[in-house]
């Protein structure tokens, strides 16, 4: 039987504890630390275990295979076709999560924010327990609600479970060769996001796809690696973006000022607003 | 003196909590609530202009040296006559600091222990303010958003730190106060200065008051700018993707638009078309 002062000292402790609870909303220690520059292990491909280009065999159904076979042909003549992304228009999910350039983590009770610098992303993940709102305004990034898993029963969390919805597009799975996502944009993106158990310096993510696009959905685990001491760099797209896209046609501009074409026998832009004929 | 068990109490309390405060380093009980959604209030006028408190235009009267209020001036005629003046973000180049305070499109804050983080809706612009106590570095590359050194003051002295004090440097050009195009010098050595602070009667107030230094300037130039809080408990965040429905095309020193159905088009009377001197004759 334990003597009074213990057990008083038991009670001081656990009402010192509930107190310091109710002041700390956001307790750092039940939460993984994520914090720090994470950037891309493996290749630009979506599925970074399989080479790229037609070494991905993405499970396209039929109507979505001759899609990226016509985007594999007018990229041999040169054109840009199925990389959206050339006139800065945001990669979106699930390609924004190959972390072109840096990616950081920050995690609150109620959302963690993960921002990839390229093409500036921002991802909200809603971890306050709320539903699925009845109207989602699409977004390149879409919605995203998550909620946190102890798997390991160590009385703390270690795994963030996403789900994300609500897609606009056009949007790829990659850049090179630009596999496509169904033109519905229903995608649903399903994620768990924890440390390596081996290395808390490596960041994990595997990602499995919903999409109409696909004959079954399409898993991949993706890897980053931890900067303690990063460098933030900017990125902004548009600033020194050679790509103008006219109407449906993509030209590039020469680095003296003159509009190129991008592929072989590529017609001129139609001027017929000007007064007078081009020279 | 203390009784033993008393101090022993006292001790294991004390050593309960500093393990818990070693564990639970951030205590948001220590900062200001800034979550939400941000939005800047309006000034003399609903244009979102540098200093809130004047008008758009050269009635902002900023204390620009001859030269630049010449290019000031300027960039205020262009416009008149149809142009874009001296304002680089109409090609989406982002909202420099100290312009992306204006926040014309709403703004979230997100304070941790190292780093207070300010995302703002347009341009995705990312501030982070670091407040770890680390110094400028010797060398930093230069970025539209700056870097930025803060520390957090409690005033009131009701330990709770309440305003957060900025310090920006290496902010890259081209950039401008507003849309009418007050410039920056060209040689980037422009400082920013901030107190960021909750309105003592409103908790859905914040003020900044902002002051610039810059070689442009015949003396520092502060404003006094407020945000208030949008009342909803799920904010709605949009994407800003400036290129997306943005209608100019720059073509060497020419700026063009685009038609509703895509083709080139003159943004002055007798503008010459492009020169498609790259284009093989018989395309053309």
């Amino acid at each position: 039987m334990l003597r009074r002062a213990p057990i008083g000292l038991i009670v001081s402790a656990a009402m010192l504890s509930m107190t310091s609870a109710g002041v700390r909303a956001h307790d750092e220690s039940k939460y993984p630390d994520m914090r720090a520059q994470w950037t891309r292990l493996g290749g630009p491909q979506f599925d970074p275990d399989r080479p790229p280009n037609r070494g991905q065999q993405a499970p396209l159904t039929p109507e979505y295979q001759a899609i990226l076979e016509g985007i594999y042909a007018a990229r041999a003549e040169g054109s840009l076709e199925g990389n959206n992304t050339v006139t800065c228009i945001p990669y979106g999910m699930p390609r924004a999560m190959i972390v072109y350039e840096t990616m950081d983590v920050i995690i609150q009770r109620e959302i963690t924010h993960i921002r990839v610098s390229s093409i500036s992303e921002l991802r909200r993940i809603y971890t306050d327990g709320r539903k699925w709102p009845a109207q989602i305004t699409p977004t390149f990034m879409g919605y995203s609600i998550g909620h946190w898993e102890d798997s390991d029963g160590d009385g703390r969390f270690d795994t963030l479970v996403v789900e994300t919805r609500g897609f606009r597009g056009p949007r790829t799975f990659d850049g090179t060769p630009g596999i496509p996502l169904h033109r519905d944009n229903q995608t649903v993106v399903n994620e768990r996001i924890y440390l390596d158990k081996g290395n808390a310096d490596v960041l994990r993510d595997d990602i499995t796809v919903v999409d109409n696009a696909l004959t079954r959905p399409w898993s991949v685990a993706r890897k980053y690696k931890r900067s303690r001491q990063p460098y933030w760099s900017e990125y902004a797209c548009h600033e020194g973006n050679q790509q103008v896209l006219l109407g449906k046609e993509n030209y590039m501009v020469s680095a003296d000022g003159y509009l190129m074409p991008v592929k072989k026998g590529q017609p001129p832009p139609d001027l017929r607003y000007f007064n007078r004929a081009p020279k | 003196m203390l009784h033993p068990i008393l101090s022993g109490a006292m001790v294991l309390a004390a050593a309960f909590a500093v393990a818990i405060d070693s564990a639970a380093a951030f205590d948001p009980g220590q900062f200001p609530d800034w979550k939400g959604q941000w939005l800047r209030r309006g000034g003399v006028t609903n244009q979102a202009t540098w200093d809130p408190s004047k008008p758009w235009g050269l009635a902002q009267e900023p204390p620009l040296t001859p030269k630049y209020q010449a290019i000031f001036e300027a960039s205020v005629a262009d416009q008149k006559a149809g142009g874009q003046g001296s304002d680089p973000s109409w090609l989406c180049i982002p909202t420099a600091m100290p312009r992306v305070m204006l926040a014309v499109q709403p703004f979230e804050i997100v304070i941790t222990p190292d780093t207070t983080y300010m995302m703002f809706e347009i341009f995705s612009t990312l501030r982070r303010i670091f407040t770890d106590g680390r110094p400028l570095p010797v060398k930093i590359e230069h970025s539209y958003a700056g870097y930025s050194i803060g520390h957090w003051e409690d005033n009131d002295g009701d330990g709770r730190f309440d305003t957060l004090l900025v310090e920006t440097r290496a902010i890259k050009g081209p950039h401008s106060y507003d849309n009418s195009g007050i410039p920056f010098h060209e040689d980037e050595q422009a400082v920013v200065k901030e107190r960021i602070y909750s309105d003592k009667a409103n908790p859905n107030v914040l003020h900044a008051e902002i002051t610039t230094f810059d070689n442009a300037l015949t003396r520092p130039w502060t404003v006094n700018r407020s945000y208030r809080r949008l009342p909803v408990k799920q904010p709605l965040w949009s994407e800003y993707i400036c290129t997306e429905n943005n209608r100019h095309v720059q073509l060497g020193n020419e700026n063009y638009v685009l038609s509703a159905d895509g083709h080139l088009m003159p943004t002055r009377k007798n503008q010459a078309p492009p020169d498609l001197r790259h284009f093989s004759q018989e395309n053309r």
